[in-house]
C-alpha cells in the first residue's frame, strides 16, 4: 500500500515537472510551417552510398507511433521465422522460448503452461487467444492445449505479453496474454502441402489452398496427425511394471477457412472458422475402493473424445486520421468426453466486442471498448468429476478505457486505463493500470507499470467436485469448490529496459514484483456419508476451495537477439523466478502451482550454402522442488537440458525438406507432474522428417 | 481498494494534461513520404551504376538520361531533385505519364502500382528496348522486370524498421544488353537469374 502511494507520488511529480517543459516547448513551435516539397533530406539521400541507402528507415509516421520497441509492457514476439526454423510442430512447444513462461509437457497430449509462476495443467492466470478468440476453458480454468491445433505455416506471429494485460483483455489475464495471430488470407495464396513422419512426434499431413478475387482473399485448410508412438510411465509406482507404456496415442483432424476483404487501408473484414475432431488415449490412475486390493489406484486405458468448431467475424473501419473502430463477434463450441471416467463437457461461448481508437488534441491516443460474453456449459457428471449444478450459464459484461498521453513527442508517454467487468460470480471488478514509457534516444526505451488484475472465480472454483483418492475403509478424498469463492487479486509492479546498441543487436530486460491476495487455498471441510451405485456407502472428506493464501513473486526476464552475420542469427532468453507464498492449510492439487527458479534458452539459425539451413536450440529448465506427483506426495522434478536441431534444405524452388531432432541429449526425462488422474510420463528423444511443397 | 484510488488520482492528473494545446504535429500529409524519397535516390543510383548499350549509352559528354514514370506519380515533387543534380555532362530528364509508345526513349521506366494489371504487356513491350524497368509491384522481377524495389521490415527483437530492398533480375537485364555494375548487384537483397 505504501509502495503504491510512493509510486503514485513519483509519477505525479514527474508529470508536473514535465508539464512545465512541455508548455515552454509549445511556445516555441506554435505555428508549423509547410515543409518544402524537396526537403534538404532529399539531396542528402543522393550522397549516400548504395549500402547506406538500403539501410535508411522509411517507416511511416503512423506506424512509428505504435512501435513495439516503445511499448510499456513485457512483450515477446515469436515470428514466423522462429516457427519455421525451430522445427517445432505445436504451439505449446513454441512457447518454450519465451522468457517468463513456464512450459512443461506432462504427457503426449498434455502441457502445463503459465506465465510468472503458478504452473499446473490448468494454470489459470494466463489468457490465451487465437485471433482474438479465447481458448481458455472456464470450467477448468485453463487451456486444453491438445485441442489448439493451428496450422503453423499460416501463423503470422505469436505475441506474448507477460504481466497483467487486464486493461484491454480483461479478467484472467492476470499474469499474461498470449495471442496467436494467423496470416491474412492475402498472404497465404496458392497451394501448400506438408507431410511429416517421425518416431515419436506427431506424424501428419496438412494442405492449404488460397486464392484472391479482387478485394476478397480466402484460404481453406485441412490437417491430420496421428501420434501412434507412446511414452513410458515415469517413477514406477507399486503394481506398475518399470518401463510400462503410457498408452498415449492420439490422432486429430482439423479443417477451416479464412476470408479477408481488404477493400482498402480504411476498411477490412475478416471471417474465419475451424472444426476439429480427435481421439486421445490416456493411461489414468483412478482411485478405487480398496477393501481387498491394497493399491489405491486402478490403472485404466481411458479415451478422450474431443471435437469442436468455431466461427469468428471482425470488421475494422477507419473513420478519419487516427480514428478507427473494430467490431468482432465469435461463437465457439467445445466438446470433450472422458470415456472411462464417465464425464463429458460441452461448452458454448458467444462473444461480441467493440473497440474505438481515437486521437484527441494530437496528444491523447484514447482507446475504449465494450464487450459481452455468454457461456453455456453442460457437464455430464460421474463419480470422479462432477459439478453442482451440472449445467450453468454465465453472462459477462466488460468495458475498458485507456488513454496514452504524449508528454514529450516521440519520447515520453504515459498510459492510464482501466477495465470494468461484471460477472455472475463476483459482481463488479476493477482492473486499473498505469504505465510510463520513456525513449530518450531512438534506440532505447525505459518503461514502468503498476497494475491491478483479477482472476475471477469460475465454475470450477465454485461448483467442482473432484475425487482425488480413496483411503482404505472407503473414504473418498475430494476437492470441492465453494460458491463463496472470491477472485484472486494481484498488484503487479514492473520495470523494463530495451536497447538496440547496434543495428544488428538488441536486448530486452524486465523485472517484476507481484503481490497476491486471496490466492486459492484449501480448508478441510466436514465429512459426510454418501452412497454411490458402485462404491456403496462411503465417507466423503472434502478439501474446500477457499481464498486464504497470499504471497509475493518476483522475477527477471531477459531476451537478446544478435545477427552476427547476414547468415547467422543468435537469440537467447533467461528467466529468473522467486516466490514467497503464505500458505494457510493445505493447497489443493488443483491449484498447486510450481515453477523452476531459472530457465535459459539459446538458439542459432545458420544459413549454409546450397540453400541449406542448420538451426540449433538449447533449453535449460531448473528443477521444480515442490511438484505434486499426482498422488498427493511432493517430489522434486530434476532439472533438464534439452537440445533440438533442425537441418533444412530447399531442394528446389517450392520444395523444402527438414530433418528435425528434439530432446537429443536425454533418452527420457519427466517435465511435470500430471493432473486429472493422468500417469506421469517421461518425455524422450524424437526425430522427424518433414517435406513442404508450395506451388 | 487504496491502490485503485491512487491510480484514479493519476488518471485525473493525466486528463488535466489532455487540456494542454496540441503539439506541433509531424505528419506526412505535407511532405513526400520518406519511402518515395529513398526510391528517387535509388533511381538516381541506377543511372550511375548501369550501362546502356549503343545509342543509349551515357558515357559521352552532353548525354541525357530519360527517367520515365508510367501511371500515377507517387514521387510528386521529389522528382525535382533530378533537375538540381543535372550537369552539362549528364542531364537527367524526367517524363511523367508516359504511354507504352514512349518506352523506346526511356533509360529507366518506373511502372507505378496503378499499372499493375498491365504489367505483362508493358514488360513485353519494354523487352524490345534497352530499358531498365523498375517497379514496387510485388513479383515484378518474377514477371520479367529488371529491378523491384520492395519495402521490407527489418526487425531485431522488438526493434523494427522498414527499409527499401532491391530484387534484381540479371537475365532480364542481359537480354536487352544492359550491364549492371557489380556494386549494385552486391547490395541487392536478391538476384534472380
Amino acid at each position: 500500500m505504501r509502495n503504491t502511494l510512493l509510486y503514485a507520488l513519483m509519477v505525479t511529480s514527474a508529470l508536473s515537472i514535465l508539464s512545465v517543459e512541455v508548455k515552454a516547448a509549445d511556445a516555441d513551435s506554435r505555428a508549423p510551417s509547410a515543409p518544402p516539397a524537396t526537403s534538404p533530406d532529399a539531396s542528402g539521400l543522393l550522397n549516400l552510398s548504395l549500402q547506406q541507402l538500403s539501410d535508411v528507415e522509411v517507416t511511416s509516421v503512423s506506424k512509428k507511433a505504435e512501435k513495439e520497441s516503445q511499448a510499456p509492457a513485457a512483450i515477446y514476439v515469436i515470428t514466423q521465422e522462429d516457427i519455421r526454423r525451430s522445427g517445432l510442430q505445436s504451439i505449446p512447444e513454441l512457447l518454450r522460448m519465451v522468457p517468463g513462461l513456464q512450459v512443461a509437457q506432462s504427457g503426449s497430449n498434455a502441457w502445463s503452461i503459465s506465465s510468472r509462476g503458478f504452473n499446473g495443467q490448468f494454470a489459470n492466470d494466463l489468457l490465451v487467444m487465437i485471433d482474438g478468440r479465447t481458448v481458455y476453458t472456464p470450467i477448468f480454468s485453463g487451456v486444453f492445449w491438445d485441442m489448439q491445433n493451428v496450422m503453423l505455416e499460416d501463423v503470422e506471429r505469436i505475441e506474448v505479453i507477460r504481466g497483467p494485460g487486464a486493461t484491454l483483455w480483461g479478467a484472467n489475464a492476470v499474469n499474461g496474454v498470449i495471442n496467436i495471430i494467423t496470416k491474412n488470407a492475402k498472404d497465404t495464396q496458392g497451394t501448400l502441402i506438408t507431410a511429416a513422419a517421425g518416431n515419436q512426434e506427431r506424424v501428419g499431413t496438412s494442405a492449404r489452398y488460397g486464392a484472391t478475387d479482387g478485394d476478397l482473399s480466402y484460404r481453406t485448410y485441412a490437417q491430420y496427425f496421428n501420434n501412434n508412438q507412446e511414452h513410458t510411465v515415469a517413477n514406477p509406482i507399486s503394481g506398475v511394471p518399470t518401463g510400462m507404456g503410457a498408452e498415449d496415442q492420439w490422432h486429430n483432424q482439423q479443417g477451416g477457412f479464412r476470408m479477408d476483404w481488404n477493400t482498402s487501408e480504411k476498411e477490412q473484414v475478416t471471417l474465419q472458422g475451424d472444426t476439429y475432431q480427435g481421439v486421445e488415449n490416456t493411461l489414468r490412475f483412478l482411485p478405487v475402493t480398496s477393501t481387498v486390493n491394497p493399491s489405491l489406484f486402478n490403472v485404466v486405458n481411458d479415451t478422450d473424445d474431443v471435437s469442436g468448431m468455431n466461427v469468428l467475424g471482425r470488421w475494422r473501419h477507419e473513420l478519419g486520421t487516427g480514428s478507427d473502430i473494430t467490431l468482432q463477434a465469435y461463437y465457439d463450441d467445445v466438446n470433450r468426453e472422458f470415456e472411462y471416467i464417465g464425464s463429458s463437457l460441452h461448452t458454448q461461448t458467444f462473444d461480441i466486442d467493440f473497440q474505438h481508437n481515437l486521437t484527441i488534441n494530437d496528444r491523447n491516443d484514447v482507446t475504449w471498448g465494450l464487450g459481452y460474453r455468454a457461456i453455456n456449459s453442460d457437464f455430464g457428471n460421474s463419480f470422479y468429476i462432477s459439478f453442482a449444478p451440472e449445467d450453468y450459464y454465465e453472462n459477462l459484461y466488460s468495458g475498458f478505457l485507456q488513454d496514452k498521453i504524449t508528454l514529450v513527442q516521440d519520447q515520453l508517454f504515459f498510459t492510464i486505463g482501466t477495465k470494468l467487468e461484471h460477472n455472475d460470480f463476483s459482481g463488479f471488478e476493477w482492473e486499473p493500470s498505469a504505465r510510463i514509457a520513456w525513449t530518450p534516444t531512438a534506440n532505447q526505451t525505459i518503461w514502468s507499470a503498476v497494475s491491478r488484475a483479477v482472476r475471477t472465480p469460475n465454475q470450477g472454483d465454485q461448483n467442482l467436485n473432484l475425487i482425488q483418492g480413496i483411503l482404505p475403509g472407503n473414504t473418498a478424498l475430494a476437492v470441492l469448490g465453494q460458491s463463496t469463492a472470491t477472485a484472486d487479486v494481484v498488484t503487479a509492479y514492473e520495470l523494463g529496459y530495451r536497447i538496440q546498441p547496434k543495428e544488428n543487436l538488441s536486448f530486452d530486460l524486465t523485472g517484476f514484483v507481484n503481490k497476491y491476495k486471496r490466492l486459492d487455498s484449501s480448508t478441510a471441510g466436514n465429512e459426510t456419508t454418501l452412497t454411490d451405485p458402485v462404491m456403496g456407502s462411503y465417507t466423503y472428506a472434502p478439501s474446500l476451495n477457499t481464498n486464504d493464501n497470499s504471497g509475493e513473486t518476483q522475477g527477471v526476464e531477459a531476451a537478446a537477439t544478435w545477427e552476427a552475420t547476414k547468415h547467422i542469427k543468435i537469440s537467447g532468453g533467461y528467466t529468473l523466478y522467486y516466490e514467497t507464498l503464505h500458505i494457510v492449510g493445505a493447497t489443493p492439487i488443483v491449484a498447486n502451482g510450481t515453477a523452476p527458479k531459472q530457465q535459459f534458452n539459446l538458439r542459432s539459425y545458420v544459413d549454409l550454402p546450397y540453400n541449406m539451413q542448420w538451426d540449433t536450440m538449447l533449453y535449460y529448465v531448473d528443477r521444480i522442488a515442490d511438484a505434486n506427483d499426482g498422488f498427493g506426495d511432493t517430489i522434486t522434478i530434476p532439472a533438464y537440458t534439452r537440445l533440438d536441431m533442425r537441418l533444412g534444405w530447399t531442394a528446389m524452388p517450392g520444395l523444402d525438406l527438414s530433418l528435425i531432432g528434439q530432446n537429443l541429449l536425454q533418452s527420457e526425462h519427466q517435465e511435470f507432474s500430471p493432473f486429472l488422474y493422468q500417469t506421469p510420463e517421461e518425455i524422450g528423444r524424437s526425430v522427424l522428417a518433414k517435406a513442404t511443397v508450395r506451388f | 481498494m487504496r491502490s485503485i484510488l491512487y491510480i484514479l488520482v493519476m488518471l485525473l492528473g493525466g486528463c488535466v494534461f489532455a487540456l494542454f494545446p496540441a503539439i506541433a504535429d509531424d505528419d506526412d500529409a505535407g511532405k513526400i513520404a520518406k519511402e518515395y524519397q529513398v526510391k528517387v535516390a535509388f533511381l538516381y543510383n541506377f543511372v550511375k551504376f548501369i550501362e546502356w548499350p549503343g545509342d543509349k549509352s551515357l558515357a559521352h559528354p552532353n548525354a541525357t538520361a530519360n527517367i520515365c514514370i508510367m501511371g500515377d506519380n507517387p514521387f510528386g515533387a521529389a522528382l525535382d531533385i533530378f533537375k538540381r543534380v543535372s550537369t552539362p555532362q549528364l542531364t537527367l530528364n524526367v517524363k511523367t505519364g508516359v504511354s507504352q509508345n514512349d518506352i523506346s526513349s526511356c533509360h529507366i521506366l518506373y511502372v507505378s502500382k496503378s499499372e499493375e494489371a498491365n504489367v505483362s504487356s508493358i514488360l513485353s513491350q519494354a523487352s524490345r528496348y534497352s530499358v531498365v524497368t523498375v517497379s514496387g509491384i510485388k513479383g515484378f522481377v518474377d514477371a520479367g522486370g529488371v529491378i523491384e524495389m520492395v519495402k521490407v521490415e527489418k526487425s531485431i527483437g522488438l526493434f523494427s524498421k522498414d527499409k527499401i530492398n532491391l530484387r534484381i533480375n540479371m537475365r532480364a537485364a542481359e537480354a536487352v544488353n544492359l550491364r549492371i555494375d557489380a556494386q549494385l548487384l552486391e547490395i541487392a537483397a536478391e538476384v534472380v537469374k
